[in-house]
């Protein structure tokens, strides 16, 4: 049956018309075999042209069309909705990019319209081999897995729970809250992080949508978009929730006299064996922790936690358990580390008791941390003179290359503070002062009015001499060398991605970008998007960010993972991979080369078969199969030899 | 202004160890380091100095087998425009080296003509004069200051007791340059590399038409070191062990 | 070979740089000269500076301790950069009189002390070593330039070769036909020479069978290790060695130290190369040696100026020397000896032991000498 193929080229403006001779074009296009109309226009895209293309298709019975334009990556839907709309399967159109690969990028019009002409005559030639393909639908599973609970999972799984959808919120801590449950004031409104964040924490402790999970990890994640099937391991915190007042007495009891560095105070505190992380932890629970209880890491031990445990709720008897969930959707929040400065010797992290990080100055300076919110020295006098060196970790090639975003602003919300506690002199050594959010520039200009001294130049080197500490820098401004002496050193130190990420990045089958956090789908128009269907970013795992940047995104993401969960089911792709069972030898090959984990090998048959949900059209199945039964809808060997052909004749 | 400046190449003695051939003529020089004689180095830069100031052209010259082209090389890379190589041993007198240049000399026009003082190695001191006597033009030498001016030359020389001398000379003349006259540039590899492509000729004294005449006005009798002073001591031990005897020794003398 | 000061920028990086001073604060001559590779690198990339550098004394100040370049936050090549100024310089016959003799000398006698060539290997005479030539051996002992002619620094050279003589160590030294390395050439700014010098020591350590090569000093170390283009050996500071002969039970102490010690990391050790823990893994296993770390140690070591052709180099800096802060920062923790691994750091520490008076209260030696002190 002879084919009645429309081609349509696309001046866009001049974009394409300035190089390609678009008339020329024409009349060679209405010399291919199977054309049945060719012709130009100067904006396809716009409303008159698709009128245009959507007329021809109705008067002249098209079967198939050709849009010489530009990447299929701008309008291919565009098209394809046309033809859906014009009572055409969207299947039968074909693309050729003579913008991008032909009018961009040469010059001389005469040899472009040459290349054009071949590039056309490839898309005529393919579209003739291209089959009519039918979207399949799944239904979705209204529930959704968020993984961290600090403040971007919260916001998260509240927006969602809210929206009277259930929520499985998985927090790797005993507690949830993350990094912001640490921090004393905010910038740049000195809102008191917990009186802003507890009740937010507390929300998330009563909502009845939420299913929390606190010391557990995300193992292993199968299946696809609204189809996820989800296991977790909750790890024993030796504590029977169920019967744990928090009433602290177990903690008192504790026989562990020196305690271990508390996590949650950055070391800056030494906690129990068995311990409530803070007092306004949610849960409110004890917890054990098996490194350094005596019983659980050398067996020996009194357990005097059980005996004074009124509640019985010590269980050194709990274990591990693995449980499954199936959801719809998933949101990854899991935050970020501060970076170690321990890998950058010359600020003497590490060797000095009064060069702190700014996370560990934030515990110092909150009213529930160590000090009861006074800054003072480890010998517990109060400092003279403080030094914050901004830039720590973050912006150098020799420990992480990214702007950590917060840290100039954070380094100066604790300079305030310290200030306004201490009356110490203030130095902030920086480079540029990064002040780019709502309200942080005034904040800026505030810091300075109370008397700060900025001084533009990176700290070089910490030592001590005659007992004080002398951050080494230079005044870039004066050109003049500074040794000046302090007390206290605090380190801007900046956001990194976790030391698991890779591990997380596997688990979910999401790709990391080259600072290593986790990557979105379109750094611009998807941004909390990952390549992954179904699963999205939230908060510091993509990128370092403040908290009113990781609620947004966490809103955002939770009204992604809705706006896709209310749809009730989902179209996949046609373009996916088959097997003919026919041809299949069973070498399992396919399986090896799948990115996607797609193909599943049915041992009863003897054959592999594609999981057409999973599967995302990436065709390595097809290249690498030895008998051609792994086949590309779309992409066939006819389709794309025809391709071909037409290029090279 | 045309400068000619003639240069030896010599073994360097200074940090060596030295000893006589068997025949009690020469020095051994197989183990010996070999280098542009110091004074002529100062005469080089001079010379190079004079040009930048009057423009012309320097032409470094000198009497030596094959291996004397290396200081030429040197002196090429320090600014000379040309060199040129007579080849022939260095004979052990200075007034047949000085006809041996004065042959050469005389076939082209100059204005100027430096030599080093003296050589590092026999120390004669007579090449300079003898060729100014051969050309029959004034001379100065032990110079350590040259101002040019209008077919004139004030140069300044060295006198025992720190007196110096001022004269006017009118040119052409022959200078014998005393170290100290300017500060010596480095000499980079790289430029002494660069120096090999210029120009060098080299000529036979067949070539330049001059025949020595036999025998030699001086000829070398014996070399040797002189007998040890009878109040020499030399010290042994450690570092530490001679400052301690040195010490002693002063306080002993500083008593007589 | 050609300097084009139109190159610097994208030879060295210059314009990756964001001024934010971490190089010049921490550069270890900041207050003893006007050099600021700062101002420096904004210079060469944004103007012209080149006719009036060669009046600059600071550019001679500069010690290559690197630690501007290995702290800069964006790569910078602060020394690399600094270097072909010198080379730039040097080219043009334009540096300081007693840096063009040292170079001199390295070219005619193949030490910077133009001492002579021949009395390279005279420290050894009585020592009974191997030289090749007269026999070979898998082994290169590297003994350098100042290990072979400085009175102080001999001791050392005399010190390596009984300790590796008792451990049983099957070695050679190359005696006259021994050269410079050029490490310091190379940072003085005669990058020819420095070629040259690399070329000629890699032939001659191919031709002899050379098969791992051991140095006495951190800088032949860093050129053998990081700046021969064509040698691919293996090569070994001697400290490396010694924790080995220490750890395999070649090497057994038989003497009690019995004082205090603090070592000084050189910057061409340490800093450059990453070797911190060998020399004071050798402190501990000695016997009585009481170990006390300075203030500023490891990456933080502050240098001692020997480095960079500073040895040869005259004037330039003024002020208090690194080396005497450092002398009274050892002395100051109560340590009876400073040692160090490095001859130029040994030399810089020696004379300024004697200048600040403190000679009677501390000495300073060479990890290598106090090996030799108790395994004698």
């Amino acid at each position: 049956m002879k084919k009645r193929i429309g081609v349509y080229i696309c001046h866009c403006g001049t974009n394409i018309a300035a190089t390609v001779d678009c008339e020329g074009l024409v009349r060679f296009a209405n010399t291919l075999p199977g054309v049945k109309v060719a012709r130009d226009y100067r904006y396809l895209c716009s409303d008159p042209g698709q009128d245009l293309i959507q007329k021809d298709i109705q008067e002249l019975s098209l079967d198939r069309v050709v849009i010489a334009a530009c990447s299929p990556r701008m309008h291919e839907s565009t098209f394809r909705n046309l033809l859906s709309s014009s009572g055409m399967n969207p299947y039968l159109l074909h693309i050729a990019n003579i913008r991008e690969q032909c009018s961009w990028v040469h010059q001389d019009r005469i040899q472009a319209t040459e290349k054009a002409s071949q590039i056309l005559r490839a898309a005529v030639a393919r579209v003739l081999g291209q089959q009519a393909l039918t979207p399949r639908k799944f239904g979705i599973q209204p529930s959704v897995l968020v993984v961290g609970a600090g403040i971007a999972g919260i916001q998260a799984a509240l927006t969602i729970a809210n929206g009277g959808m259930k929520v499985t919120l998985v927090e790797k801590a005993p507690f949830i809250g993350g990094h912001m449950a640490q921090l004393d004031k905010t910038f740049p409104t000195l809102d008191c992080s917990s009186c802003i964040f507890t009740p937010r924490t507390v929300e998330v402790a009563r909502s009845q949508g939420i299913e929390l999970l606190i010391n557990s990890e995300v193992l292993e994640v199968t299946g696809f978009v609204g189809n996820f099937k989800v296991k977790v391991q909750k790890n024993p915190t030796f504590v029977d929730f169920n019967k744990c007042t928090g009433c602290g007495d177990c903690v008192e009891a504790c026989v562990l006299k020196k305690g271990t560095p508390s996590e949650f105070e950055e070391g800056m505190a030494r906690r129990k064996a068995v311990y409530i992380p803070f007092p306004q932890a949610v849960p409110l629970k004890a917890v054990v922790d098996k490194e350094s209880c005596l019983f659980l890491s050398r067996g020996k031990c009194k357990k005097t936690c059980i005996q004074a445990c009124k509640a019985g709720a010590i269980d050194f008897e709990q274990k591990e358990e693995v449980m499954e969930r199936e959801v719809g959707s998933i949101i990854i929040a899991t935050g970020y580390d501060p970076f170690d400065p321990h890998l950058l010797p010359q600020y003497g992290y590490g060797v000095y008791d009064n060069v702190i990080t700014g996370l560990q100055f934030e515990r110092l300076s909150s009213p529930s941390g160590p000090t009861q919110g006074e800054i003072l020295l480890k010998d517990g006098t109060v400092p003279k003179a403080i030094a914050f060196l901004h830039c720590i970790g973050s912006r150098d090639e020799n420990a992480n290359l990214h702007c950590s975003r917060i840290c100039c602003m954070a380094s100066m919300k604790q300079a305030h503070l310290a200030k306004e506690k201490t009356g110490a002199d203030i130095y902030e050594f920086y480079i540029d002062i990064n002040a780019f959010g709502k309200g942080y520039q005034e904040f800026y200009k505030r810091v300075r009015e109370e008397g700060i001294y900025f001084i533009r130049g990176k700290g070089s080197e910490i030592f001590k001499r005659n007992g004080r500490l002398v951050v080494a820098a230079e005044d870039t401004l004066l050109g003049t060398p500074l040794e000046i002496p302090v007390d206290m050193v605090v380190l801007g130190t900046g956001l990194t991605p976790r030391r698991n990420a890779e591990r997380v990045a596997q688990i979910f089958g999401i790709s990391r970008s080259a600072d290593g956090f986790f990557m979105e789908a379109h750094p611009k128009l998807r941004p909390v998007a990952t390549q992954v269907d179904g699963i999205f970013l939230a908060g510091c795992c993509q990128g370092p960010k403040d908290i009113p940047d990781t609620v947004a995104q966490a809103s955002a993401a939770a009204a992604e993972v809705m706006s896709l969960l209310t749809r009730g089911e989902i179209e996949i792709e046609p373009t996916v991979a088959t097997i003919d069972p026919e041809l299949c030898a069973g070498c399992k090959l396919c399986i090896e080369y799948c990115p996607h984990s797609a193909i599943e090998f049915f041992e009863t048959k003897g054959i592999s078969s594609v999981n057409e949900a999973l599967c995302k059209g990436c065709g390595a199945c097809a290249a690498i199969c030895p008998s051609k039964a792994a086949r590309q809808n779309h992409f066939t060997q006819h389709q794309v030899l025809a391709e071909v052909e037409g290029l090279v004749t | 202004m045309n400068i000619i400046v003639c240069v030896k190449r010599i073994p360097k003695t200074a940090e060596a160890d030295i000893f006589i051939e068997k025949d009690n003529k020469d020095i051994k020089k197989d183990n010996l380091v070999f280098a542009l004689n110091d004074w002529d180095g100062y005469a080089v830069r001079e010379a190079v100095l004079l040009k930048e100031k009057f423009e012309g052209e320097v032409i470094v010259l000198t009497v030596g087998p094959d291996e004397s082209k290396e200081v030429l090389t040197r002196c090429l890379a320090m600014g000379a425009d040309r060199a040129i190589r007579i080849e022939e041993p260095i004979p052990n007198d200075g007034r047949l080296i000085a006809e041996t240049l004065a042959k050469v000399i005389q076939t082209g026009p100059f204005d100027l003509i430096l030599t080093g003082v003296q050589a590092e190695d026999d120390g004669w001191g007579q090449v300079g004069v003898a060729l100014a006597q051969i050309l029959g033009i004034p001379h100065a030498s032990i110079v350590t200051h040259i101002h040019i001016e209008g077919g004139k030359a004030k140069v300044r020389r060295e006198l025992e007791g720190g007196l110096e001398e001022l004269l006017e000379i009118k040119l052409p003349a022959v200078l014998t340059i005393q170290t100290g006259i300017n500060e010596p540039k480095y000499v980079s590899l790289a430029a002494i590399l660069e120096a090999e492509d210029k120009e060098t000729k080299e000529m036979t004294l067949e070539e330049i038409g001059f025949s020595p005449r036999e025998p030699l006005d001086a000829t070398i009798d014996q070399v040797s070191f002189p007998p040890t002073g009878k109040r020499a001591e030399i010290l042994k031990g450690t570092p530490d062990e001679v400052v301690g005897q040195l010490t002693e020794i002063i306080k002993r003398k500083k008593g007589s | 070979m050609k300097i084009d000061p139109k190159t610097f920028t994208k030879d060295y990086l210059l314009h990756l740089c964001i001024q934010c001073g971490t190089c010049t604060g921490g550069c270890p001559v900041k207050y003893r000269s006007p050099l600021n590779m700062r101002r420096l690198v904004r210079e060469t990339y944004f103007t012209d500076p080149f006719p009036s550098l060669s009046k600059r004394a600071e550019i001679w100040a500069c010690t290559t301790c690197s630690t501007c370049s290995l702290r800069c936050p964006s790569g910078v090549k602060n020394v690399e950069l600094l270097m072909a100024i010198r080379n730039y310089l040097a080219n043009k016959g334009e540096v300081p009189s007693t840096i063009r003799d040292a170079l001199e000398n390295t070219l005619m006698q193949g030490n910077p002390w133009g001492r002579f060539r021949d009395r390279r290997a005279d420290w050894a005479k009585a020592l009974g070593v191997k030289i090749f030539g007269e026999a070979t051996s898998e082994t290169l002992f590297y003994v350098g330039c100042a290990p072979s002619y400085d009175p102080r620094v001999q001791r050392v050279a005399t010190a390596l070769v009984k300790i590796f003589q008792n451990a049983g160590v099957d070695f050679a030294i190359l005696g006259k036909k021994e050269s410079c390395c050029g490490n310091e050439i190379r940072r003085m700014g005669e990058q020819a020479l420095f070629k040259k010098l690399a070329k000629d020591n890699t032939i001659l350590f191919k031709k002899l069978g050379i098969k791992k090569i051991i140095t006495t000093s951190p800088h032949c170390y860093n050129a053998f290790q990081n700046e021969y283009p064509d040698l691919n050996l293996p090569v070994q500071h001697y400290t490396q060695v010694l924790v080995h002969l220490i750890e395999t039970g070649h090497l057994h102490f038989s003497k009690e130290l019995g004082t205090s010690v603090t070592y000084h990391d050189p910057c061409f050790l340490g800093k450059q190369n990453k070797v911190f823990e060998e020399p004071r893994k050798i402190l501990a296993s000695i016997p009585q040696c009481e170990f006390m770390e300075m203030e500023r140690s490891r990456e933080r070591s502050l240098c001692c100026e020997g480095g960079g052709g500073r040895m040869w180099a005259e004037g330039g800096t003024e002020g208090k020397r690194n080396a005497e802060i450092r002398i009274r920062e050892a002395v100051s923790l109560g340590a009876k000896t400073l040692a160090t691994a490095c001859p130029f750091c040994l030399l810089t520490f020696e004379d300024s032991v004697k200048t600040s008076g403190l000679a009677d209260q501390i000495a300073v030696k060479d990890i290598a000498e106090l090996v030799d002190e108790t395994t004698k």
